[in-house]
C-alpha cells in the first residue's frame, strides 16, 4: 500500500506473438502531471488503453486508490473517477458542443437515467456541462455543431467532455495532436490549470510542451520503461538521448 | 442406436456440412473482402436447384445440366454484382440489408414467373444410383458419398486457391485491408466482381449437385441462407476456415439433433450458435 | 419552431383528426384497413426506436410481433380465456420475455453479427411455430373468439366490434407515439441517441451501454407485441408468416420509407406500404416483384424517406 493514486505492477499486453507492453511497473503520485513519451509503437497508447479499461491486460495488475481494477470494464472505470481523452478526436459529431458535454455530465447523474423527465430539465447536469465548456474556453461555441468547429476546438471539446464527468485522474492521449502554436499555448495553459486538483497522465510527442509542464517523465521504448524521472534528469540521461531524443530529429 | 445407424447419420451430417460450406464460403468471402452482407445469397442456391431441374428436363442429363448451369449462374452473379451490388460498397449495413432484401423479392418472383411455385425433383443419375452395403441389411446411397467427395475436392481446391496462389493472396489481403490492396494497384473492381461470381458459382453448384437428394421448392434458398448465417456467425465472418469448421459443426449438430430431439430439433443449431457466441462474440475464427 | 417542424405538426394534427373522424363514414373494409395501418404503424415505430434512434439494425423484429399473436391464440383456443385484462398483459409479457432472451444474446454482438443473429433467432421461433402441429403448423391458428373486457355482465370493450377495436388501436397509436416521444427526450433516450452516434465514447464516458441497449430492445419488442396482439385480434388469425423475415424486412422498409429517426415517419411508411399492398396485390399475383424494385429504388433515391422529403429531420443509412 502506498499513496500513489494509480499503480501498475508487471503489466503486459500481448497480441498473439507481439508484445506491445512488457512488464511495466509504475506508480503515479496524485496531483502531478505525468508524461509518457517514447517513439511510435512504444506501447504508450496500449498502456493507456489498459488503464482506462478498453484493453484487457495479459498479465499484471492495475490499482486505483488501492482498488484492483485490472479486469474492471471500461464504463465502470470511468465511473470510478478516471477520465479519458482520445488521440483521434472521438466526440459526437452530429451534436452541439453543449450536448456533447451534457451527455458526458449526464453519465454521472447519481440516480440513474430516467426515461420520463425531459433531459433538458436537469439544471445541475446542464450547469456541469456549461462549467466544463467554460473551463476549456468553449463557452462561446456551446451551440455550435461539432462538425462546424475548428480542429483545435474539437480537441478542447475532448477535454471538456472528460471534465464534465468530474474525474479525479485524467488520461490524455496526445492532447496537443494537430494543433498550431496558438492553440497549443491555450491547451498547455488548460492542462496546467487542471493539474491543480487533478492527476494527469498524458502521452505527448510535443517535447517542448512536455518539458514545460511535466512534473515527471516516463520514457517507453519497445513496450518497456526505459527510464522515469524529472524533466532535468531525463533530458540529461544518455540512454534516453540515444533511444529517443536522439540528435534533435524525431524518430520515425 | 446401432453403430451403423450412427455412421449413416454421421455421413449425412458431413454431406450436409459440405453443402453448407459451399454456400457459406461465398457469403463469408463477400463479406470479408467486399464488406457487404448479401441477404440474397441464398437465391443462387435456389437458382442452381431450379436450373438443374430445368436443364435436366431439357437435356435428360444431370452432368450436362451442371456444366451448362454453373456458367449461367456465374453470369447472373456478375450481372447482379454489376447492376446492384456495386451500389453497396462502403455503405452502411442497413442500406445493404434493405437493398439485398429488395433483391430477394425480385429474384424470388422472377423464379416464380419463369418456373412457377411447384415442388420439383431431379432423378439421381443411373451411374450413381446404387448403394453401398454397410451391413447385411443397411446400405448407404452412392450418390450421397459422391456429393461429399466432390465437395471435398472443391473445398480442397478453394483452400489451394486461397492459400497457395497469388490470387488467393490478394483475396486474403483484401479480407484484411481492402483499401491497401487497392492502393497496391490491384484492380479492385475486377477482384470484387470475381469474388462475388465465385460465391455465386459455389452456391449454385451446391444447389445443383444436391438437387437429386432434396426436393426443389420455392423457399429452398432462404432456408439454406439462414443456416449459412448460423455457420458464418459460428465460424467468424471473413474466414474460410471458420466457414468450414462452422459448416461441419452445424451439419452434424442439425443431423444428430433431429434424432436426439425430434421435438424442437430445428432449434439445436441455434443453441450451438448461442453457446459459441457466449464464448466468442466474433465467432471461432473471426477477427477480434 | 422552424417551418418544416410546423408543417409536420400540422400534418400530424390533421392526420389525427382524420383518423378520429374517419370511422363515421362507416365503410367497413376501410375501417379494417385503417386498423391494420395503425397497428403496423405501432410496429414500425417500435422498430424505429431501435434502428433510427439507437442505431441497432434488427432483422428479427417480427418475432415479437408474431409471438404476441400466438399468445392470444393460445389463451383463447387452448386455455379458453378471452378476457382482455388477461390476454393483453400476457401477450405483452411474452413479447417482452422473448425480447429479453433474444436481446440478451444479441447485444453481445455488433454490426453484421447483430443483424445475422437477430435474423437467425427470429427464424428459430418461426420454425418452432411452423414445425409443430400443436401450434397449427404452416396453416396457423384461427382464433375462436375476440378479446373482451367485461365487469360482471357489463361488456366494456368488445374487440369483436370493429369500431371498438378501431378506437382502441387509435388510442394505442397515439399513446405509443407520446410514450416514445417522452422517452426519447429523457436522459435515457438521449443516451440511446448517443449510443447511435458513438457507442465507444458512451462507454468511455461511463454509460453501461449493454444494459441501455437491452432496455431499448425490450421496450421495442414489447411494443411490437402490442401491434401483433392488435393485428391478431383484428384478423382472428395467426400463422408463422407473422414471424418470418419477410415480415421483419417489410417493417424495416416501412421505417426507411417513412423516414428513420422521426417516429411519425414510420407511421407514414406503414400507411403507404399497406395501401400499396392492398392495391397492387389485387392486380397482380407477382406484386412482390414490384415491391422489390420499389425497395431498391427507395434505398438508392429516397434514403431520408418521406419525412425527409417534406423537410423533417430524418436520418439516412
Amino acid at each position: 500500500m502506498n499513496d500513489a493514486i494509480l499503480s501498475v505492477e508487471n503489466l503486459s499486453c500481448h497480441f498473439g506473438a507481439l508484445i506491445a507492453v512488457d512488464q511495466v511497473t509504475l506508480d503515479f503520485a496524485p496531483g502531478r502531471i505525468h508524461a509518457i513519451i517514447g517513439p511510435n509503437g512504444a506501447g504508450k497508447t496500449t498502456l493507456i488503453n489498459m488503464l482506462s479499461g478498453e484493453l484487457q491486460p495479459t498479465t499484471g495488475r492495475i490499482r486505483f486508490r488501492n482498488r484492483d481494477i485490472t479486469h474492471t470494464p471500461a464504463h465502470r472505470i470511468s465511473r470510478m473517477g478516471i477520465g479519458r481523452s482520445f488521440q483521434k478526436t472521438n466526440v459526437f459529431a452530429g451534436f452541439t458542443c453543449f450536448e456533447n458535454c451534457r451527455l458526458a455530465a449526464q453519465a454521472r447523474h447519481a440516480r440513474g437515467l430516467s426515461p420520463f423527465r425531459p433531459a433538458a430539465s436537469y439544471a445541475d447536469i446542464n450547469h456541469r456541462a456549461e462549467q466544463a465548456l467554460d473551463s476549456c474556453g468553449l463557452a462561446a461555441r456551446a451551440d455550435a455543431v461539432v462538425a462546424e468547429v475548428s480542429h483545435g476546438e474539437q480537441r478542447q471539446l475532448e477535454i471538456a467532455m472528460m471534465l464534465a464527468t468530474d474525474p479525479e485522474l485524467l488520461l490524455l492521449d496526445e492532447p496537443l495532436a494537430g494543433m498550431g502554436p496558438e492553440e497549443s499555448r491555450a491547451m498547455i495553459g488548460l492542462l496546467r490549470r487542471l493539474a491543480a486538483g487533478h492527476t494527469l497522465i498524458l502521452i505527448e510527442h510535443d517535447m517542448d510542451a512536455v518539458f514545460e509542464i511535466a512534473d515527471r517523465l516516463i520514457v517507453m521504448v519497445n513496450g518497456r520503461i526505459l527510464e522515469t524521472g524529472t524533466v532535468g534528469r531525463i533530458r540529461a540521461s544518455a540512454a534516453v538521448q540515444q533511444a529517443y531524443l536522439g540528435t534533435g530529429e524525431d524518430t520515425p | 442406436m446401432t453403430l451403423t445407424h450412427l455412421l449413416i447419420q454421421a455421413l449425412n451430417g458431413v454431406q450436409y456440412g459440405f453443402l453448407l460450406f459451399l454456400v457459406s464460403s461465398g457469403l463469408t468471402l463477400v463479406f470479408g473482402i467486399m464488406g457487404i452482407i448479401n441477404l440474397a445469397h441464398g437465391a443462387f442456391y435456389m437458382l442452381g436447384a431450379y436450373l438443374c431441374w430445368w436443364l435436366t428436363g431439357l437435356t435428360g442429363n444431370l452432368w450436362a445440366a451442371i456444366l451448362l448451369g454453373v456458367p449461367i449462374a456465374v453470369l447472373v452473379g456478375l450481372l447482379i454484382e454489376r447492376f446492384g451490388i456495386v451500389f453497396l460498397y462502403k455503405r452502411d449495413h442497413l442500406y445493404q440489408v434493405l437493398l439485398t432484401y429488395g433483391l430477394i423479392l425480385i429474384l424470388n418472383e422472377t423464379r416464380s414467373l419463369l418456373w412457377g411455385d411447384d415442388v420439383h425433383a431431379v432423378a439421381v443419375p443411373a451411374a450413381l444410383a446404387g448403394s453401398i452395403p454397410l451391413t447385411d441389411i443397411q446400405v448407404y446411397p452412392v450418390y450421397r458419398l459422391f456429393i461429399s467427395l466432390v465437395c471435398l475436392l472443391l473445398a480442397g481446391g478453394l483452400y489451394g486457391l486461397i492459400q497457395r496462389t497469388r490470387l488467393g493472396m490478394i483475396i486474403r489481403a483484401g479480407a484484411v485491408d481492402r483499401e491497401m490492396v487497392g492502393a497496391l494497384g490491384i484492380d479492385i473492381r475486377a477482384l470484387f466482381a470475381g469474388v462475388f461470381a465465385l460465391g455465386a458459382g459455389l452456391a449454385a453448384f451446391a444447389g445443383m449437385i444436391a438437387a437429386p437428394v432434396q426436393s426443389i421448392y420455392p423457399g429452398i434458398g432462404e432456408d439454406i441462407l439462414i443456416v449459412s448465417f448460423v455457420v458464418v456467425v459460428i465460424g467468424g465472418i471473413g474466414s474460410i476456415k471458420g466457414a468450414f469448421v462452422g459448416a461441419m459443426l452445424v451439419g452434424l449438430a442439425d443431423t444428430f439433433g433431429a434424432i436426439l430431439l425430434p421435438v424442437g430439433s430445428g432449434t439445436v443449431i441455434y443453441a450451438v450458435m448461442a453457446l459459441v457466441l457466449l464464448w466468442r462474440p466474433r465467432g471461432l475464427f473471426g477477427r477480434a | 419552431m422552424n417551418s418544416a417542424n410546423r408543417l409536420v405538426t400540422l400534418l400530424l394534427a390533421a392526420g389525427l383528426a382524420v383518423l378520429a373522424l374517419f370511422p363515421l363514414t362507416g365503410e367497413s373494409f376501410y375501417i379494417k384497413l385503417a386498423i391494420k395501418i395503425m397497428a403496423l404503424g405501432i410496429f414500425a415505430m417500435s422498430l424505429d426506436l431501435l434502428v433510427g434512434f439507437t442505431g441497432m439494425v434488427s432483422f428479427g423484429h417480427a418475432a415479437f410481433f408474431g409471438v404476441a399473436g400466438y399468445t392470444l391464440a393460445w389463451f383463447v383456443n387452448k386455455a379458453g380465456i378471452a378476457r382482455l385484462e388477461v390476454v393483453l398483459p400476457s401477450a405483452l409479457a411474452v413479447a417482452a420475455l422473448a425480447a429479453l432472451a433474444i436481446g440478451w444474446l444479441a447485444i453481445r454482438t455488433r454490426g453484421v453479427y447483430f443483424i445475422m443473429l437477430t435474423l437467425a433467432l427470429a427464424q428459430m421461433l418461426y420454425y418452432f411455430f411452423k414445425d409443430q402441429r400443436y401450434w397449427g403448423g404452416t396453416d396457423g391458428i384461427n382464433i375462436a373468439e375476440k378479446p373482451r373486457l367485461a365487469v360482471g355482465d357489463v361488456v366494456l370493450l368488445d374487440f369483436g366490434d370493429r369500431l371498438v377495436l378501431y378506437y382502441f388501436t387509435l388510442a394505442a397509436l397515439v399513446g405509443v407515439f407520446v410514450l416514445l416521444s417522452v422517452i426519447l427526450r429523457s436522459p435515457f433516450g438521449r443516451a440511446l441517441v448517443g449510443i447511435r452516434e458513438n457507442e465507444d465514447r458512451m462507454r468511455a464516458l461511463g454509460y453501461d451501454v449493454a444494459r441501455l441497449k437491452l432496455a431499448a430492445f425490450v421496450i421495442a419488442g414489447t411494443l411490437a407485441g402490442l401491434a401483433g396482439f392488435i393485428e391478431a385480434s383484428r384478423t382472428a388469425f395467426v400463422n408463422p408468416a407473422h414471424l418470418s423475415w419477410h415480415e421483419s424486412g417489410l417493417v424495416l422498409v416501412m421505417v426507411l420509407l417513412g423516414g428513420m429517426g422521426t417516429l411519425y415517419g414510420p407511421i407514414l411508411g406503414a400507411a403507404v406500404l399497406v395501401l400499396m399492398e392492398d392495391r397492387i396485390s389485387g392486380l397482380w399475383d407477382h406484386w412482390l416483384l414490384v415491391m422489390g424494385f420499389f425497395v431498391i429504388a427507395l434505398v438508392l433515391f429516397l434514403p431520408h424517406g418521406l419525412a425527409g422529403m417534406i423537410g423533417g429531420k430524418a436520418r439516412r443509412p
